[in-house]
């Protein structure tokens, strides 16, 4: 597991289990193309390991760039291309003299594949925030303070420089059940990301006085002791 | 000063790092006096802990002598001498108010790293990454301590370091574990691995009133230590005999009432078991070897406790659910609240009833922590703990 980079989160997971499933594929064509023929129910003539032999190079290819660039959406619907033509040429030996049972089999079988490809590869396609997270809904967060005492706070954060909301957002604030609080509930004013980490904030102000630093504020520079503690503050952006 | 970091997989460097400054109000700064490597910085050092960045200052077990203070902080005084938890707590946050202090609310500035991962975030810990706050370690000659006002334990000068040291993880780790079990009278209490946090869950059982405690690992000389210092009543090596027959044998068929795991994402297991997990790590399919836990649950009896200690950074497979529903088991784990437990423990040192250096095999120079992060990755010399000395 690579430890520099945090980004892995289900996506990479998928592409590279995806990428993994074609480079097995793409082994066994490129190996053993007579046998893969038959298994899915072709007669293995020359001209057919030729073909499964060229769709094994596919496979490879589709493999070798998922695994490199698991983010990439490209690699994903190479496959997606590739299942379309495994799917056209199963199609079209079905005219021939074939085993009927194994060719449907196989059908199914490139049919699932097929619709695995085609979510992965949309997912892939949804843009992400600066934070990494995909959908920017209401958020929320409960502070340990009566509901007077943290809208009354609420009007002084959003004059301060701590705020970063941009303009139309809507924000409501609930008694918490049992005690618990306040509940904020914010919708837009930024990405689901930004207004996390901006109510995040405000509750940490109004919790325990100001703002916590990190040594290594998020991931730009190590977590080591700072020479210049106003760095610091700057990158985390507490100024 | 002189800080020991991480410098990518397998290596660690010591090297000259800016001294540390107070960036918030309650903030101290420790001269630190001992520090010690934990098991759980091993998953670092074998790159199984994501973000993390090359340069990051290690270690969360430290203890030292303040030396500076931030205004916000009034019950600690320059020159008192602190032992300090490795969860980094608020002391304001409704998760603090239960005393659930490694779920602070407040501590991690990088919380949304840890929301991609785990849904929403633990608390911050020193020296454990970026996704866990990013804060410079204690595997060096001086921390900043953040809620210094909530965190450091101030230890009476008779108590030597190396008696109060392990307070900051774990000793009350073991004993969190021991405790989760919910120990009744008779019950016997197997533990998967004899490192540190096994050998204190071990001692642990025994002071919450276990009848027996079983110790489980492949490493002889921790299997001796677990029965000579830990006061385990047997032991069983896992590569010379069928871990579940033995302990059918050893609890006549009914199975251990608890099982603590204290092996965690790296575990070990012989033949194919063991294989499948390597392979899937090995192709990122799988981020964590749970060998011990699935063990621990197939073993232990039904409507019985398993108590995870060992550290488990992300997706596991093959997982018994089935077991777990089907014979009533309940699984309790966390990262240890040890703020909740630092004063209990100390009494309990100072009463006599159980002194932590036991598990001291090393003592070493901060400026050897490369070979002592080696040394007891690969537990040679017979290597159990490592306290450095900055």
């Amino acid at each position: 597991m690579q430890c520099d980079d945090y980004e892995r989160d289900g996506r990479t997971a998928r592409s590279l289990a995806l990428g993994w499933f074609s480079i097995a594929l793409g082994v066994a064509e490129l190996v053993a193309p007579r046998q893969m023929a038959r298994l899915v129910g072709l007669s293995p003539s020359e001209r057919t390991t030729t073909i499964v032999r060229a769709f094994g190079a596919r496979q490879m290819a589709s493999g070798v760039g998922l695994l490199a660039q698991p983010t990439e959406a490209k690699w994903l619907w190479s496959r997606v291309g590739g299942d379309a033509v495994d799917l056209a040429t199963l199609g079209q030996a079905a005219r021939n003299d074939t085993n009927r049972t194994r060719l449907s089999l196989a059908t199914a079988a490139v049919l699932g594949v097929t619709a695995l490809d085609v979510l992965a590869a949309r997912s892939a396609q949804t843009p992400l925030d600066e934070f990494g997270f995909s959908v920017a809904d209401e958020q929320a967060v409960t502070v340990k303070a009566p509901l007077e005492t943290v809208e009354a706070a609420w009007v002084l954060w959003c004059s301060s420089s701590h705020t970063k909301l941009k303009n139309n957002y809507a924000v409501r604030f609930e008694p918490a059940p049992g005690a618990r609080g306040t509940e904020v509930h914010l919708a837009g004013g930024g990405s689901k990301g930004a207004i996390r980490e901006e109510l995040r904030r405000f509750k940490q102000v109004l919790e325990t006085g100001e703002i916590l630093m990190s040594d290594g504020p998020g991931l730009w520079r190590p977590a080591q002791p700072p020479s210049d503690a106003q760095e610091v503050r700057k990158l985390a952006e507490v100024l | 000063m002189r800080a020991a970091t991480w410098r990518g997989t397998k290596a660690v460097h010591v090297e000259d790092v800016p001294e540390p400054r107070i960036l918030n109000s309650r903030d101290a700064i420790v001269r630190v006096t001992s520090t010690a490597i934990c098991g759980s910085d091993l998953h670092l050092y074998n790159g199984f802990i994501p973000s993390m960045k090359r340069g990051d200052v290690l270690g969360h077990e430290f203890m030292g002598e303040v030396v500076a203070l931030g205004s916000g902080v009034k019950n600690l005084q320059v020159g008192d001498r602190v032992v300090v938890p490795f969860p980094i707590a608020c002391g304001n946050c409704s998760q603090c108010d239960r005393e659930n202090y490694s779920l602070c609310e407040n501590s991690n500035p990088n919380a949304w790293m840890a929301e991609k991962m785990w849904g929403y975030s633990p608390c911050g810990i020193f020296g454990y990454s970026h996704m866990l706050g990013g804060y410079a370690g204690g595997q060096a000659e001086y921390a900043r301590v953040p809620f210094a006002d909530v965190g450091p334990l101030k230890v009476p000068d008779e108590l030597s370091d190396e008696r109060v040291l392990f307070l900051s993880d774990i000793f009350p780790t073991g004993y969190m574990a021991a405790e989760a079990c919910n120990i009744q009278p008779g019950d016997v209490v197997a533990v998967w691995g004899c490192g540190p946090v096994g050998q204190f869950a071990i001692a642990s059982a025994y002071l919450l009133g276990a009848e027996r405690v079983i110790a489980i690992d492949r490493f002889p000389y921790r299997l001796q230590i677990a029965r000579e210092r830990a006061g385990a009543a047997e032991t069983i090596n896992y590569e010379e005999v069928d871990v579940r027959d033995a302990l059918d044998a050893i609890t006549g068929g009914r199975g251990p009432d608890a099982c603590i795991d204290a092996v965690g994402m790296e575990g070990h297991a012989p033949g194919v078991a063991g294989a499948y997990d390597k392979v899937k790590t090995t192709l990122m399919l799988e981020t964590d070897r749970p060998v011990a836990l699935r063990q621990a649950i197939l073993a232990c009896r039904s409507g019985g406790t398993i108590s995870v200690a060992g550290v488990y950074g992300g997706f596991i497979d093959k997982f018994p659910m089935g077991a777990i529903v089907n014979r009533a088991l309940t699984i309790r784990s966390g990262q240890t609240h040890v703020h909740r437990y630092m004063r209990p423990l100390l009494q309990r040192i100072m009463k006599g009833q159980i002194d932590p250096s036991f598990v001291i095999t090393h003592r070493m120079r901060l400026d050897d922590a490369p070979e002592a992060y080696d040394i007891f990755n690969a537990k040679e010399d017979d290597c159990l703990k490592v306290v450095l000395k900055p």
